[in-house]
């Protein structure tokens, strides 16, 4: 049994430290970018074991300097079972 | 996982036959239910259905030995034992009809084989037994009531038309189909419990129950006028005279009918005299 | 590409995630994003019955999680039977097929060997080889003989469950292709004397009415049909039409009691085949009662005395072919001559109430207010009928009776009057029907016998002339009968379950595939009995695996796209046929006197020459979308590098917008996509309702106000035609009459319902209905286990009394979706001389005690 639990995010940083911002996500473990826009805006995913994790990873990332708001907006969990593992795309 | 700890735990026939080998003489399981468990008698669960033919529950109780006979005769397994700790007194027969219904042998072996008639040996025609009684529980999640066409329970069974019918109504909701609303016939349904057997649904809509539990009672004080009626094969109070009334041309009226009844509303503006068509448009033309 | 289930979610957490913050991230899938956090609907039509009520399939994380019925179609408004009511859980049985399996011992293929799984390529090496062998025979013997004249030892047993385009690429890979007649589908079993009778009477196949009629008609006449189980919707509908209309009347005609007999007003249970003399009665009656509408039948009608005499379709040395007279040439079983409306009457005439009811042994006031009924000028009248006239050894004649008593009263061609054949499958009309899967037709109701019509199809396919074979192939149950006799080598069954299905198992179907001479393919999802029968099972995709197309009974044709993935290495019907044409190179199955005609082939496979061939291909490769910009894969299409499907359907429709029989004209690929379902001839864009009938059909000339344009001159035929007994009847040893049928719970051989656990749970196994009295008398009792022997073969089954079928004395039914207890076995290989179709419902059987 393996645990699938992923947040989408959507981090709205100051537009001048932009890059300040993306280098504090990139440090956390399970944390990453997968988009950002010139005016602030970052496409990021968490990936934490359990809920408790994920949760704190959230209140770190709103409270990383120059991050005006994070908000959760997808959040999935679920047990994986052997036979779901791969599925043909 | 809380609905399977409430099912009754039941030892299946054979297991019963090999525990009863395995102790030195079948009494002694029967001897231990007795003495152990005759305060626990008097109440069923509401699931665990009586063999046919069974006496009601308290002489049931008195009479049935824990003899197993009537489990041994079943050729379906239809038939369990209930087991040292569960719901149903240990010893004594049952079925649970979601698991394995009653296929109402002509020939009813477990009565037969019932060596002290508390599955009495009066019932020769299985269609008159009633182990219980199917209700339609839920008319929220049965198909039938939604306008599918399901009736598996219908069609399942064995006195189909006659214990449970499907009553038809229009559908308003589609406007052209109808509702095939599976009906329950007491005086019929034996309670063999095919039709929850069949039930499609993760949860039978249908389940057989005691009849005390699945039956209302009509109260003395209100009878159905049109039952009455037919009852006595016409009116108990003698019909009017002939009525007549104060109408327009071309309307009529019909007592205990139709009523009203407008030619009008459904006619052309002709009449059928082709001259006083011509005559109207000829004043139209002036 | 293989994607982790975590690869799947984080897809869908970046899309849902870069969709709110309304950033676009190259790569990620919209598609995926929507089909998991939430269902995506998407319309399709029911995989099972001719009725083609439209569900909504719900979609979600890459599997079809729930179905809905689609409350904006017409057909059903949301409403599903129960079998429709658990399409979602049919794709997913335990023991889905996902890879080719071969009987092999020692690493080569054996026919005596084990199924072993090995590689599409190796399974079509295989087929490849047995195929070129036969064909190499083929080409040898077929040296010098005219078009009509070439003969094939290979062949295929299709479907009314292909898609429209899968049906059209099988017909034209094994006539162009490979040069074979010796294709026919499994709506031989089911339509065939339905599609021989309308041709017969109206020179054009399929109904003129469309279900609207029955929300217009005033009585209902049901001819051997159990709409009630097998047509659930349109059952409900006509309930609804007997429940809320004024006066409307429902008679039901069987051999034996069954669930619609509970709504009808008037219930005729007759003794099996006297149908033919009920079908005389009422014309006579009509005519003596001076209920002829004249003026109609002055017009539109003309008079036929058909051969009478024709045989029983069984093996030419079986006693009741050598005595009979007018079956030994096709053209005597089909043939007529011109008569009077007078000799008509005459005819007729012969059969009068008394004799009527004596032979049917219906009490004849009964049978007297039945053709009341038809009689009464005021009375809109709508006849239905299915297996019990279709599967019946005079199957043509009685669909051509029961069209004589609508040509005489003139009721047909309008709102809530008229014959209508209620489709067994899915797409027995859309498919079968229409492409021409048949021994005997191409598209669009043309066929290969007519040089004409052969010359039109070379021409629509870019094909050199002559190439088409001109001779009428084996149909279903020759194709049995020749696969024993070593006639028929290489031979493919896709999307069917014949071994269950066709009759005489143990004396023809069984013998046939087991023959040492030849070698049987068969594609399904399931291994099914015809599987396990087979030398090499091929894993199929089914119904929302694919994108498809049907076509219902009242025309509609109905399209859907592909939901989801096939299991492992399973490919479409469509997939499989078109990859197996690209091992054939032109040379090794066309001769050379062909090839010189058209020497721009030499050299190409059979994939240029019949769908790369600049008219399949012309569509490229797009992102299939719905209106809601849904993402749809399209497996087919990104295989083979166009989109092949509306390549398939571009072309096929061409047969009927340029062809030379009128009125089939289908719509736009593209529109089907977008609406639910459309009924042809679509002309203009716009549906036609009711054909032949000036105002709704665009090809009745002005002025006609009906014209049955399949004909010359406009004019049905009204055919005169005896009453003749049965193939085989009840005798001293074998005493009772034995038909088989279906049940709702399931769809035909059970091989997908079966494996629902709550429908197979629902009714388990077949079972032996018959009257108590039968039962008594041979000692048995409901419940117990009997054995059901005819000549051919024996099973055992358990007895039942009482439930929803009711035989009368002398008459047992036993329902075929079960693959234990398979009542094919005996069963008699008669057929409708005329249509080819089995009777299914008729042969002789004893029942005894099981020991």
């Amino acid at each position: 049994m393996n645990i699938i639990n992923v947040c989408g995010v959507v981090v709205f940083a100051k537009p001048v430290h932009l890059e300040s911002v993306q280098q504090q996500l990139e440090a956390e473990e399970g944390v990453e970018i997968h988009a950002a826009t010139e005016d602030g805006r970052l496409v990021v995913t968490v990936e934490k074991d359990d809920q408790q994790q994920t949760g704190d990873m959230l209140h770190k990332i709103q409270a990383l300097d120059h991050v005006i708001s994070a908000s959760m907006v997808y959040q999935y969990f679920d047990q994986e079972t052997e036979n779901e593992r791969e599925m043909a795309s | 996982m809380a609905e399977k700890s409430q099912k009754p735990r039941a030892i299946s026939r054979r297991q019963f036959m090999s525990e009863t080998a395995k102790t030195a003489c079948g009494v002694s399981l029967f001897g231990l239910g007795l003495g152990m468990y005759s305060q626990q008698t008097r109440s069923l669960p509401s699931l665990a259905i009586r063999p046919p033919g069974a006496l009601a529950e308290d002489d049931f109780s008195g009479a049935c030995i824990r003899c197993g006979l009537c489990v041994r005769d079943c050729p379906f397994d239809t038939l369990k034992l209930g087991r040292f700790g569960g719901d149903v007194t240990t010893g004594t027969p049952y079925f649970t009809a979601r698991d394995v219904p009653c296929e109402m042998c002509d020939d009813i072996p477990c009565v037969k084989a019932c060596p002290t008639g508390a599955l009495s040996p009066d019932l020769e025609n299985i269609d008159d037994a009633r182990m219980g009684l199917a209700a339609l529980i839920d008319q929220e999640t049965c198909l039938n009531f939604q306008g599918l066409r399901c009736e598996v329970c219908y069609r399942i069974c064995p006195l189909i038309e006659d214990a449970i019918t499907l009553e038809l109504q229009h559908n308003p909701r589609s406007g052209s189909h109808a509702f095939f609303i599976p009906t329950v016939h007491s005086d019929a349904c034996t309670g063999c419990g095919k039709c929850e057997h069949a039930c499609v649904l993760p949860e039978a809509a249908i389940k057989v129950l005691p009849r005390n539990l699945a039956k209302g009672k009509s109260a003395e004080h209100y009878r159905l006028g049109w039952e009455e009626k037919q009852k006595a094969g016409e009116s108990l109070v003698n019909p009017d005279v002939e009525h007549q009334y104060n109408l327009p041309e071309g309307v009529e009226y019909e007592h205990g009918g139709r009523g009203l009844i407008d030619e009008k509303t459904d006619s052309v503006p002709f009449g059928g005299n082709p001259l006083d068509t011509l005559n109207q448009h000829k004043a139209d033309l002036q | 590409m293989k994607l982790t289930r975590r690869d799947f979610v984080k897809t869908n957490a970046i899309a849902a995630t870069a969709a709110a913050a309304g950033v676009t991230i190259p790569g990620i899938n919209s598609a995926f994003a929507k089909s998991d956090d939430v269902i995506r609907w998407d319309k399709a039509p029911c995989r099972f019955c001719g009725t083609g009520c439209s569900v909504l399939v719900g979609t979600k994380g890459g599997k079809i999680v729930a179905t809905q019925g689609d409350p904006d179609a017409p057909v059903n408004k949301g409403l599903n039977c129960i079998k429709g009511y658990f399409l979602s859980k049919i794709m997913y049985g335990k023991d889905r097929l996902t890879t080719p399996l071969l009987r092999m011992s020692g690493g080569e293929y054996d026919k005596e060997g084990e199924f072993t799984p090995i590689s599409w390529e190796q399974a079509f090496d295989i087929m490849a080889e047995k195929w070129k062998a036969a064909i190499a025979k083929d080409m040898e013997n077929n040296k010098g003989k005219a078009a009509n004249e070439l003969t094939s030892t290979v062949g295929m047993f299709g479907s009314g469950q292909w898609t429209v385009w899968e049906g059209y690429a099988a017909s034209k890979l094994y006539k162009a292709g490979f040069r074979s007649n010796h294709i026919d589908p499994n709506a031989r079993h089911c339509m065939a004397s339905a599609v021989a009778g309308f041709v017969r009477t109206f020179g054009s196949d399929e109904p003129m009415g469309v279900y609207d009629d029955l929300e217009h008609a005033d009585a209902f006449v049901l001819w051997g049909s159990n709409m009630a189980e097998m047509h659930p919707i349109l059952w409900s509908r006509l309930t609804d039409r007997r429940l809320t209309g004024d006066d409307v009347k429902v008679a039901v005609l069987s051999t034996f009691q069954h669930r619609c007999y509970e709504l009808a007003d008037l219930d005729l249970t007759f003794e099996p085949q006297t149908d033919l003399a009920i079908l005389n009665y009422i014309a006579n009656y009509i005519i003596q009662s001076g209920n002829v509408n004249e003026d109609f039948v002055n017009k539109h009608v003309n008079f036929r005395l058909g051969n009478p005499d024709i045989g029983y379709g069984l093996r030419p040395d079986h006693p009741l072919e050598v005595k009979a007279k007018n079956n030994k040439k096709r053209a005597d079983q089909i043939g007529s001559k011109e008569i009077s409306f007078e000799e008509f009457a005459k005819f007729v005439s012969d059969y009068d109430l008394e004799s009527t009811a004596k032979l049917s042994k219906v009490p004849a006031e009964k049978i007297q207010a039945l053709a009341e009924l038809y009689a009464d000028p005021n009375r809109k009248v709508v006849s239905y009928w299915t297996m019990g006239f279709n599967q019946h050894t005079r199957g043509t004649w009685a669909n051509n009776m029961v069209y004589n008593i609508h040509l005489l009263t003139g009721k047909i061609s309008e709102p809530g009057n008229g014959p209508f054949s209620l489709t067994g499958q899915p797409s027995a009309c859309g498919t079968a029907r229409e492409v021409g899967t048949f021994a005997h037709r191409l598209p669009a109701d043309l066929v290969v016998a007519k040089e004409p019509h052969r010359k039109f199809s070379e021409k629509v396919w870019k094909l050199p002339e002559g190439l088409l074979n001109g001779k009428v192939g084996y149909h279903a149950v020759l194709q049995n009968r020749m696969l024993k006799d070593g006639k028929l080598n290489a031979y493919w069954v896709m999307c069917n379950n014949n071994m269950q299905a066709a009759p005489n198992m143990n004396e023809e179907g069984l013998p046939g595939y087991r023959n040492p001479d030849n070698f049987i393919v068969v594609s399904d999802p399931y291994p099914t009995v015809t599987a396990m029968a087979a030398d090499l099972i091929l894993p199929t995709a089914m119904w929302t695996e694919k994108e498809g197309a049907y076509g219902n009974a009242e025309r509609r044709t109905q399209f859907w796209r592909e939901q989801v993935s096939a299991p492992g290495e399973a490919k479409s019907d469509l997939w499989q046929l078109v990859e197996f044409s690209k091992r054939f190179k032109a040379e090794e199955v066309w001769p050379e006197e062909i090839l010189a005609k058209a020497p721009e082939y030499r050299g190409k496979t059979l994939y240029e020459i019949l769908y790369k061939n600049g008219q399949v291909d012309q569509y490229p490769v797009q992102q299939v979308t719905d209106a809601d910009n849904n993402e749809y894969n399209n497996h087919e299409m990104n295989d083979f590098g166009f989109y092949i499907q509306k390549g398939l359907f571009e072309e096929y429709r061409r047969f009927g917008t340029e062809g030379p029989k009128k009125g089939h004209d289908l719509g736009e690929f593209d529109q089907y996509h977008k609406v639910r379902g459309m009924r042809w001839p679509v002309v203009n864009g716009k549906e036609t309702l009711w054909r032949y009938r000036e105002g709704y059909d665009p090809f009745v000339k002005a002025g006609a106000e009906v014209e049955f344009y399949g004909k010359p001159d406009g004019k049905a035929w009204a055919f005169a035609l005896p009453y003749e007994p049965a193939a085989e009847s009840p005798d001293d040893e074998y005493d009772l009459w034995l038909s088989t049928g279906r049940v709702l719970e399931h769809w035909h051989s059970g091989s997908m319902t079966r494996r629902v656990p709550e429908l197979y749970r629902s009714f388990p196994d077949a079972l032996l209905f018959m009257h108590p009295k039968d039962a008594k008398k041979r000692g048995l009792k409901r419940g117990m286990t009997a054995k059901i022997e005819t000549r051919r073969g024996e099973i055992t089954v358990r007895v039942e009394t009482r439930g929803r079928n009711r035989p009368p004395e002398g008459l047992v039914f036993v329902p075929w979706f079960d693959a234990g207890r398979l009542v094919n076995k005996l069963t008699l290989d008669a057929t409708c001389p005329i249509s080819k179709e089995t009777d299914f419902k008729k042969c002789a059987c004893k029942v005894v005690r099981s020991a």
